[in-house]
């Protein structure tokens, strides 16, 4: 383990700052998300969901549809229906 | 310390860690990922939902790129899957100091399966080793230390 150069740290702490402005949309948003998207994935861009799908390969057609790049964007299952994991 | 946190839609606590991923043979990519902390798991995996945010696409995530070899197969509780095992480095952001940390390791790209669509990637023990952790639903709170980290002393 050790430290990362200074080119490196800009990219990482941004990436990270991306990280949790997605967190916190995510927290303040799940409920009206969950009565809207109920167990479908989503698609978040500046704030306005983009896209939605049941599923991965859906989400991302929606995406392709309305020419948007899947990167630009924030993706999140939405659930809904209580699901067990054990991995 | 590195802070982690648990989940808050979860219906029960799940400890989770942020961590820019970076996949030096898979076009450099790299971004930012809310790992779930599995001490069942042997070694970390990419699931798809976070591949795509790295800027992977569902094909990639069938057919692998050429420089990402055979796909070799992980055993879990709800039985087998593909994945590809390639180099990774994992970047935390410790609290109280100005650099980030990183750990040089490899993780495993699940190969993209309706099943896996909604899984949580996973931080196993090719990176947890490097850490001693804590976590405490009743004041839910995470922290993960490095064995250089002062509050251990």
């Amino acid at each position: 383990m050790n430290e990362t150069g200074a080119g490196l740290e800009g990219l990482v702490r941004a990436a990270l700052r991306e990280g949790a402005a997605q967190q916190e949309y995510w927290d303040q948003h799940q409920p009206e998300l969950q009565r809207h998207y109920p167990d479908q994935f989503v698609a978040v861009l500046g704030g306005e969901v983009v896209a939605t799908g049941k599923n991965l390969p859906e989400l991302i057609a929606a995406l392709e549809h309305a020419d948007l790049d899947a990167r630009r964007t924030w993706l999140r299952f939405v659930e809904a229906t209580p699901r067990t994991l054990i991995l | 310390m590195i802070r982690g946190f648990f989940d808050a839609e979860a219906r029960r606590p799940t400890p989770r860690v942020r961590a820019v991923l970076l996949l030096p043979d898979v076009g450099a990519r790299f971004g930012s990922i809310d790992f779930q902390i599995d001490t069942g798991a042997d070694e970390s995996v990419l699931h798809p939902a976070d591949a795509l945010r790295l800027g992977l696409r569902i094909d990639d995530l069938v057919r692998a790129y050429t420089n990402w070899g055979e796909p070799s197969e992980l055993a879990g509780i709800a039985g087998r899957t593909l994945s590809y095992h390639v180099t990774a480095r994992y970047v935390f952001q410790p609290d109280r100091r100005p650099h980030p940390q990183q750990v040089s390791s490899r993780i495993h790209i699940a190969k993209w399966m309706p099943e896996n669509d909604v899984l949580p990637s996973l931080l196993g023990w090719d990176v947890l080793q490097h850490f001693r952790f804590s976590m405490d639903w009743a004041s839910c709170s995470i922290a993960r230390y490095d064995q250089a980290d002062p509050e251990l002393k």
